[in-house]
């Protein structure tokens, strides 16, 4: 005879890993400062490149200006410039960064904690009706 | 408007598979008309062609029509020249860069946002992401916002700078590049993403009556900042655009906070089971007042630790599940809550 409460928790469990549950068991694989670090590296590389491709637009959107400032404005000021515009690029999105993965890591222990609970009184489960 | 809630609720219910398919369809022909009239496309002039390119936008996950979108206005700014192709790319790159990372499941958002700016609803996205609490909104609000006005540019620069030797890099750009990023581009880019901080903060607040109060202020704030920034700016094209479109934004998300119910998104869903006796066929139908799409398991629900002496329930006798009359079952459990 089938069991509908236990029936019940295995569609339960099943639901989850169907949906999402597969994604989060992959990102608590990681200790949650080596996944952070993951995701902060991940965005420092993209930032970079979308900083170089920003300045190459402000560039190429007039480009007489450009040339006209490599030759009489001072370099080392136009470079302190460029270099805190990186910076604070770099650190508004690695904040950003920070604050999304550590929720997503957090979400997913708590969701993989009731999900293994879930389990876990299901093997009993079993093993009573057994 | 209960009364009509609950049959929107229970209509969507039903047919939230064919729904939800039909109006991404819409989206997408939309989009993809907008950017042929708009850029003069003669990459996709068939309208079959665009049917089925739209079609296939509609089946497939969210992020297809945004990506369609990014290769129709590279093509078409390809075809202007190589300089305004590559400088498009590039845009396009940084943009997907900040909104893939981000925020990758609103791709649907940024290429609404470009549309309905076309129409002056560009206070929409915002106001109605954030009564979702769709924290990936703003991040589609600005990428749509950039959207929009690289398709008007690649349109309104294409005569302009067809009277230009291909040779004339500077020049060509000169014209390009200013009417993409103008004053207007700014403002509305602030406006609207403000906006949907806004929208998004009051709402997280949880109070009752958070939905509708935050539309009402979230518009206010929209039309202010634009109506201000604009004219301190020197911003004057479109301001009565700008009024219209913003009221009507705000009754259509007004409209939508109140008619909105949550139901499972995911529709009806089919899986199987099996333990050491049996194989299990499941066929799970949400319930129209069903909680969002499963994403975080009820307090409540039964995934809770058992207690050791809980009793067995008692075993029931299940029918054949190719004759469970799934619709009456549903009823009567509504009828029972």
């Amino acid at each position: 005879m089938i069991n509908v409460f236990r029936l019940q928790k295995m569609i339960h469990l099943a639901r989850y890993e169907a949906h999402g549950g597969e994604k989060e068991m992959k990102i608590c694989r990681y200790y949650r400062g080596d996944y952070i670090s993951l995701q902060m590296i991940q965005t420092f590389l993209l930032t970079t490149i979308a900083d170089i491709l920003v300045v190459l637009l402000v560039i190429l959107s007039d480009v007489d200006k450009f040339l006209l400032l490599l030759e009489e404005a001072d370099l080392v000021r136009t470079g302190i410039w460029l270099l805190l515009f990186y910076a604070i690029s770099l650190l508004i999105f690695l904040q950003i960064t920070y604050i999304s993965a550590a929720g997503r890591y957090d979400r997913a222990r708590r969701h993989l904690k009731r999900y293994k609970e879930g389990l876990a009184s299901l093997t009993r489960l079993n093993s009573r009706s057994a | 408007m209960q009364n009509l809630k609950s049959s929107i609720a229970s209509f969507y219910g039903k047919n939230s598979l064919y729904l939800d398919i039909i109006l991404r369809f819409i989206g997408a022909l939309v989009t993809f008309l907008w950017i042929r009239t708009v850029t003069g496309s003669t990459m996709v002039t068939n309208m079959f062609l665009l049917l089925v390119l739209s079609l296939l936008c509609s089946v497939l996950p969210g992020g297809a029509t945004a990506i369609a979108t990014v290769f129709l206005l590279a093509g078409q700014a390809f075809s202007l020249g190589l300089d305004i192709g590559a400088v498009t790319v590039m845009i396009l790159l940084v943009v997907l860069i900040f909104f893939l990372r981000f925020a990758p499941d609103t791709a649907g958002g940024a290429s609404y946002m470009a549309v309905l700016s076309a129409f002056g609803l560009s206070a929409l996205v915002p106001l109605i992401g954030g009564v979702r609490k769709k924290n990936g909104t703003i991040a589609a609000v600005l990428c749509g916002t950039v959207f929009y006005f690289l398709t008007t540019a690649v349109g309104s620069c294409s005569d302009s700078l067809s009277g230009l030797e291909l040779s004339n890099y500077a020049e060509r750009l000169n014209i390009f590049l200013p009417s993409v990023f103008s004053m207007r581009f700014f403002v509305l880019m602030i406006a609207a993403g403000a906006t949907a901080a806004i929208v998004l903060l009051i709402n997280a607040m949880g109070s009752e009556k958070g939905g509708i109060l935050s539309v009402i202020i979230g518009s206010i704030f929209f039309l202010g900042f634009y109506l201000i920034g604009g004219t301190i700016l020197g911003v004057s094209s479109g301001m009565a655009q700008i009024l219209i479109g913003t009221v009507v934004s705000c009754v259509l998300a007004f409209l939508f906070e109140e008619l909105s119910v949550p139901v499972n998104r995911a529709g009806t869903e089919a899986f199987q089971i099996e333990d050491n006796h049996y194989v299990y066929y499941v066929k799970a139908v949400p319930k129209t007042a069903a909680a969002d799409r499963w994403t975080e398991p009820d307090e409540d629900a039964d995934m809770r630790i058992v207690p050791e002496n809980e009793p067995d329930v008692p075993n029931a006798r299940i029918e054949d599940v190719e004759n469970v009359n799934y619709e009456k079952k549903l009823e009567d459990s509504l009828r029972d809550l």
